[in-house]
């Protein structure tokens, strides 16, 4: 067995054996914890919300506002962070409104956008959005500025066009830096998704975890819990894999 | 040193063989540049002869790679003006192929050997047919036939520098400016892409302005060399390099016509380093 596949059997291992001490604890009269619930009666809760599709509603609607929210706030992020690098200018013009709007945590924007927007998925989009803008913007600022100008002259030098030489030189010079910031907006996303339906949109996961609590069943509070660690850990693997397949050319770096 | 034909720049320099000298290539008259407050070159008067091969050398800081940036139109002078066929340069021209010294820099990581030298066809808009073919015939040419599909980051520095020709060549120049191209290679690839780069460019009667610090490498390659002082750079000599054209590593190197260039030259540099 590789060094590899053994920390791989181990990394496993640690979790089940946690699980088997919480479910021996829950069964046994010592730990009155009715309040944790136990693994088995959250298991049979996760896959009766699965058969009755609560999961699947909550799960599309999460899915569907965090992703439009990250696809807005990543193409304006990414279009505005090229713009300030490319035009030192530009950035100068901008970021006296950039460092104060920066800091404001998406959270605090949520009664102006419930008043602008009210319940609903487009309230929830928008404020997705705009906590992804920031870090996608400051990513691409930094990577177009650190581009190697030597590669810039040897574009000018062949007298390629302004978009040819945004496909073919800028863009593939920080293509690297495009997946970080992709990774850092998705789980950005993910993150003000669920708080807002938690705090106030009735809807997605967010809004089933609430319900389960609220309902004192501790039992769906851990099966959505168990199911949001999961889409989440889902995201980053595919990320993973798309990102090796992407730059193998990168990894023959001498 | 009245046995070494020394030429001032004032006076044309002869035909190459095989060309005419009517026009020079290029021509740089009283161009001068400054960077803020410094003055990086001064009275720069030069003829570049179509056809010829033409050596740039002197200490640090005499402007060499700025020379030959203006001589590309990938700088503006501050005074002066230089000319391509007699017609002013306002600006780059794909005629003016660049090889740049740093290959790792200048040859674009995310694509393969083949795709990094159809870059320079890309530029022209050539159809996909044009730039198989032509492609095929520069890696042949440069023999890297056999690396096509790797990447630059896989290949030696040779050959990564052969890449960077081949792209250059597939611009299909007037003009070649390379910039110490070969300042960071092992001599021995040193010599063999020297020979190569005689063949190639005289096959094609390209113009050749090639930027070094080897005085060997400039009396070896050039036919002309031109030597540059410091602080600001001005046209110190130039000189024509009276050996036969065709050069060999042994015997061009053993000429004692070069040793004598190699003499005059190495006292004019170190005495304009100081």
């Amino acid at each position: 067995m590789t060094l590899e596949a053994r920390y791989r059997l181990f990394g496993l291992l640690l979790p089940l054996l946690l699980i088997a001490i919480w479910q021996a604890a829950a069964i046994s009269p010592v730990f009155p914890a009715d309040t944790l619930s136990n693994p088995f009666a959250i298991l049979s809760a996760l896959i009766k919300l699965m058969i009755d599709g609560t999961v699947a509603v909550a799960t599309r609607d999460t899915l569907v506002s965090g992703g439009l929210g990250l696809i807005l706030g990543a193409a304006l992020g990414g279009l505005a962070g090229l713009a300030v690098g490319l035009w030192p200018s530009a950035d100068r013009l901008t970021s006296g409104m950039t460092e104060f709007l920066r800091p404001v945590p998406a959270v605090a924007l949520l009664p102006l956008a419930l008043l602008l927007f009210g319940f609903g998925s487009l309230m929830e989009i928008s404020l997705v959005a705009f906590a992804v803008f920031w870090p996608v913007m400051i990513i691409m600022r930094g990577a177009i500025r650190n581009i190697d100008p030597q590669i810039l002259e040897v574009a000018t030098a062949l007298e390629f066009r302004p978009f040819d030489r945004l496909v073919k030189f800028l863009l593939p010079s920080v293509q690297r830096e495009i997946f970080v910031a992709l990774k850092i907006g998705i789980g950005v996303a993910f993150v003000v998704a669920v708080t807002v339906e938690i705090v106030v949109n009735p809807r997605g996961l967010g809004y089933q975890l609430v319900l389960a609590q609220v309902g004192l069943k501790p039992d769906r509070v851990f099966a959505f819990l168990f199911w949001v660690g999961l889409i989440g850990w889902s995201a980053s693997a595919f990320l993973d894999f798309i990102e090796k397949r992407l730059f193998s050319w990168h990894q023959m770096e001498r | 040193m009245a046995h070494v034909a020394v030429v001032w720049d004032s006076a044309r320099p002869p035909a190459a063989q095989g060309h005419s000298a009517a026009a020079p290539a290029l021509s740089a008259r009283k161009v001068g540049i400054r960077f803020s407050a410094r003055t990086i070159l001064s009275e720069i008067d030069l003829d570049i002869a179509a056809g010829s091969f033409v050596c740039l050398i002197g200490p640090s800081g005499s402007g060499k790679t700025t020379l030959l940036r203006l001589l590309g139109g990938l700088a503006r002078p501050s005074e002066g003006a230089v000319f391509n066929d007699e017609k002013p340069l306002m600006g780059p021209n794909r005629r003016l192929a660049f090889v740049f010294q740093d290959y790792g820099r200048a040859l674009l990581p995310w694509r393969t050997v083949r795709a990094n030298i159809e870059l320079a066809l890309e530029a022209r808009g050539a159809s996909q047919s044009e730039k198989t073919a032509t492609v095929d015939k520069l890696l042949d040419q440069v023999g890297l036939s056999h690396a096509a599909q790797n990447y630059p980051r896989q290949l030696s520095g040779g050959m990564q520098q052969r890449t960077q020709i081949a792209r250059a060549l597939a611009q299909q120049p007037e003009v070649l400016l390379m910039d110490e191209p070969f300042g960071a290679l092992d001599a021995m690839t040193r010599q063999s892409l020297q020979d190569e780069l005689l063949r190639l460019s005289r096959e094609r009667g390209i113009t050749v302005v090639f930027v070094t610090h080897d005085i060997e490498e400039a009396i070896y390659l050039g036919d002309r060399v031109i030597a540059l002082s410091a602080n600001p750079g001005r046209i110190a000599e130039a000189i024509e390099i009276d050996l036969p054209r065709e050069r060999n590593q042994l015997t061009t190197r053993e000429n004692p016509r070069f040793l004598q260039y190699r003499h005059h030259l190495y006292e004019l540099i170190t005495g304009l380093g100081r």
